[in-house]
């Protein structure tokens, strides 16, 4: 009975305390609501790709009567109907655009070469379109990449086509004269300029794209992702409240109440026992928390009640047996918050609750993963999340009461010595 | 004199306490080395977008479509049946679905190609489809559309033999005019300006994201030394001395920024020698940096500490400030990576800046000149940071 008074004043003070309630439930929910919203928001939708400014400089100078290829790509460019988050703007000079973009008030600059009309109107000539974009970013430069190459392919395709005529006439016997071949490019060229306006946006284009949005209630591959971050996050703060609350025995020696409880007739045991049982409570209160209000936030399905309950109760085991080690080790209640977020990083940050999000890690890493309870906690949320057999959610629960039970065995050893 | 006797006392407080050094030392150095394997230089994640494709035609162009898709690069095919491949699409599971529809191949050469679907889930952004596909279906189209036309041109000498021979030199053209595809008279060049060996080192991502996010945590330590002396009664015997109050803050402030400055050279000087990131090719201008973010932190600490109450709580508002400033000023990851309104907001805040100040020179190789906007932001950050913790060690003093 007197173990359970010790657990419940225990368990009461951890939950009483709006620092301790900041740190175990607000801490975890801010965290993966920051990514919540980065990556999706509420929409469950891919949230809009950040603007990417292109500054264009075209110093083509095209013959005489020629058609002005470079103004082209810059009207193709600049285009209102080009995807909202390519900003097109026009720069006069290549060192201007430079500087623009140097001064990171653009991302990328497309330079059209003088003689770029000139090269690809002249039979056999090429160009090039150089793009030099800002280093950091790797998404607009690609995207930029396929959109020019949307252009060119219309430029170019002309050309291709004479020169793959030319083959075949000439394997015929038949001359391609300038008639044919001026029937031929012109023929060509209306069609890539009909086709490639109507692609996406024409009144029947041929070229469809749907988007199918999940049914309301159905879990996206982003909530998931999401899921296997708040996990890593459950766990690793699951820890954190466990040793915050079994810290009360070091706090209790510094107030003296700890000796005061010795003196009375409950023996050490017992009263460790209950210390040992706020923390165990702890966690499950804690857990149970997190489950239920990432549910409501961020709409992450756990699994069935069977799963949660194996995830608690080994997540809970481990962090109370981790914990009296912990707190086995440090001596000082003064000097606690920094040893004991420094074990608690590092571990958690080995155990694998740093990347819980990531796919694709070296196999040498989950390996040393595997010698954390931390990993073992979280593997019991992801066979909560896949709704694994039971059978293997049950042996992964008791692959992680093991680790508290050794590590109880020895916190136990070390604190029994220290308070002889 | 006496606030750097102030500063002295905080300074050799965190000091002498090594269980904390090693914590504000030895994990930035983990974190940093961690961050730069996960993202880069070490995990195998593929990042493609995972397609599947339906074809329902069979015939050479659709394969061809196919496979200039796949050349791409920048996606991962999945092998999947039509059945399978909505219901991925649906659950999110799978990122895109393209179906090529029965009668495609012909259709192309009658010049009326039929459509082809695109079903993109709704957790992938649809212009990371949109864009290469548009691409490789114009060509595909346009060969077919090109030989179409030779062969009509020609009339009858490529076309005569029947419609098994016209349809096999429809083809046969349709190949020739996609390898003069292979051979473009217009290249698109696309690189990074700087030096490609400076853009693809990893950890010039992570080390300065990382610099910036322990530099906050270090606040833990040095933000409670202020809430400790108000703890311990230490300030009220303060406050009877001729020191001002003003010169109670700017002390501790002081320890802060050095103890700051001393935790991102460790970390510079580790990014450096360990991990190849070259802070040392425009050391003024890093230096700057370091500094103006030191004064940064110095009055965030100065803010954390006065505000808190408790040690505790000086814990729980620094992490607080370090997961909302890291993760939304870039240093946990790219702000390219995320929505268009999270890097609109990320993008102001001074985390954002400390990193941008960095990359400027590891990753864009710039100079001084490129540190000193992101200084002056940082000292901006700095006075605010000062002032509302002034305001509030007034408040809370009176």
């Amino acid at each position: 009975m007197r173990a359970v008074d010790i657990a419940l004043k225990d368990l009461l003070q951890a939950f009483r305390s709006k620092f301790d309630l900041g740190m175990m439930v607000g801490v975890p929910l801010l965290i993966t609501g920051i990514l919540y919203l980065a990556f999706g928001g509420l929409s469950g939708r891919q949230a809009a790709l950040p603007e990417f400014r292109v500054l264009v400089v075209d110093l083509d100078q095209p013959p005489a009567g020629s058609v002005d290829l470079g103004s082209a790509l810059v009207d193709y460019l600049a285009d209102e109907r080009m995807p909202d988050w390519l900003i097109v703007q026009a720069a006069a000079t290549e060192a201007d655009a430079m500087r623009t973009l140097e001064a990171r008030d653009a991302q990328a600059v497309v330079i059209i070469p003088p003689d770029f009309t000139a090269a690809l109107t002249r039979p056999g000539g090429d160009a090039a379109l150089r793009v030099l974009h800002d280093p950091t970013k790797t998404v607009g430069p690609s995207l930029l990449r396929y959109l020019l190459g949307i252009f060119t392919g219309g430029v170019t395709g002309a050309g291709q086509a004479l020169e793959a005529a030319g083959a075949v006439f000439a394997e015929t016997g038949i001359e391609l004269d300038a008639v044919r071949q001026a029937v031929l490019a012109q023929g060509y060229a209306e069609w890539y300029a009909r086709t490639q306006s109507d692609l996406n946006h024409g009144q029947n284009p041929a070229l469809t794209f749907r988007r199918i949005d999940l049914p309301a209630g159905e879990e996206s591959d982003l909530t998931r992702l999401l899921a296997n971050i708040m996990a890593g996050m459950m766990v690793f703060f699951v820890f954190f409240g466990s040793v915050t609350t079994a810290l009360s025995i070091l706090k209790e020696d510094h107030e003296g109440t700890l000796a005061r409880l010795f003196i009375t007739p409950a023996r050490k045991a017992t009263i460790f026992s209950g210390k040992l049982a706020a923390v165990f409570l702890t966690a499950v209160v804690q857990g149970l928390i997190l489950v239920g209000l990432s549910s409501l936030l961020f709409g992450i399905r756990w699994g069935g009640w069977p799963w949660v309950a194996l995830a608690l109760l080994g997540m809970a085991g481990a962090a109370a047996g981790f914990s009296l080690l912990v707190v086995a080790f440090v001596r000082d209640y003064r000097q606690a918050g920094p040893v004991i977020g420094g074990v608690l990083s590092v571990s958690g940050m080995l155990g694998g609750l740093m990347t819980a999000g990531f796919e694709g890690l070296p196999v040498a890493f989950i390996r040393i993963n595997r010698i954390f309870p931390q990993a073992w906690a979280l593997q019991g949320w992801r066979q909560a999340l896949d709704s694994a057999p039971l059978a293997d959610a049950g042996t992964t629960v008791m692959v992680s009461l093991a680790f508290g039970a050794v590590l109880f065995t020895a916190g136990w050893l070390l604190l029994r010595r220290r308070f002889a | 004199m006496r606030i750097l006797d102030l500063a002295l006392k905080d300074i050799l407080q965190v000091v002498r306490d090594r269980r904390s050094l090693l914590f504000m030392v030895l994990m930035p150095l983990a974190f940093t080395v961690f961050m730069g394997f996960a993202f880069g230089g070490g995990a195998e994640e593929d990042v493609r977008i995972s397609l599947a494709w339906v074809d329902r035609d069979g015939g050479v162009p659709a394969a061809r479509f196919w496979q200039l898709v796949e050349a791409g690069g920048w996606a991962q095919p999945v092998n999947l049946d039509e059945a399978d491949s909505l219901s991925q699409v649906q659950s999110g599971e799978l990122d895109a679905l393209v179906v090529v529809p029965a009668g495609f191949s012909g259709s192309l050469f009658v010049g009326s190609p039929l459509k082809v679907e695109v079903i993109t889930s709704g957790g992938v952004q649809e212009d990371l489809v949109r864009a290469p596909v548009s691409q490789a279906w114009l060509k595909i189209t346009g060969a077919a559309e090109a030989a179409r036309m030779i062969v009509e041109t020609a009339e009858s000498p490529v076309s005569s033999g029947g419609p098994a021979a016209h349809d096999a030199a429809l083809l046969d053209v349709f190949a020739r005019v996609l390898d003069e595809a292979d051979r473009p008279a217009l290249r698109v060049e696309v690189s990074p300006y700087g030096e490609l060996e400076r853009v693809t080192n990893p950890y010039n991502q992570s080390s300065p994201g990382m610099l910036v996010m322990f530099a906050i945590f270090g606040l833990v330590s040095s933000s409670s030394l202020l809430t400790a002396e108000r703890r311990n009664k230490t300030f009220q015997r303060l406050i009877t001395t001729s020191l001002s109050r003003g010169s109670i803050l700017a002390g501790h402030g002081l320890a802060i920024f050095i103890l700051v400055l001393a935790q991102e050279a460790l970390l510079v000087l580790f990014g450096q020698l360990a991990l190849g990131v070259d802070y040392l090719r425009e050391p003024l201008a890093v230096l700057l940096i370091m500094v103006c973010a030191a004064i940064w932190l110095a009055g965030l600490g100065v803010l954390i500490g006065v505000a808190a109450r408790e040690e505790e709580q000086v814990i729980l508002y620094t992490m607080a400030t370090m997961f909302l400033f890291s993760a939304l000023g870039g240093a946990m990851f790219p702000l390219e990576s995320t929505g268009r309104v999270f890097a609109q907001i990320g993008q102001v805040l001074p985390s954002a800046w400390a990193v941008e100040g960095f990359q400027n020179i590891l990753i864009r190789g710039q100079g001084l000149g490129s540190a000193l906007l992101p200084a002056a932001v940082l000292l901006g950050y700095a006075l605010l940071f000062f002032t509302a913790g002034a305001w509030l060690f007034r408040r809370t003093d009176a």
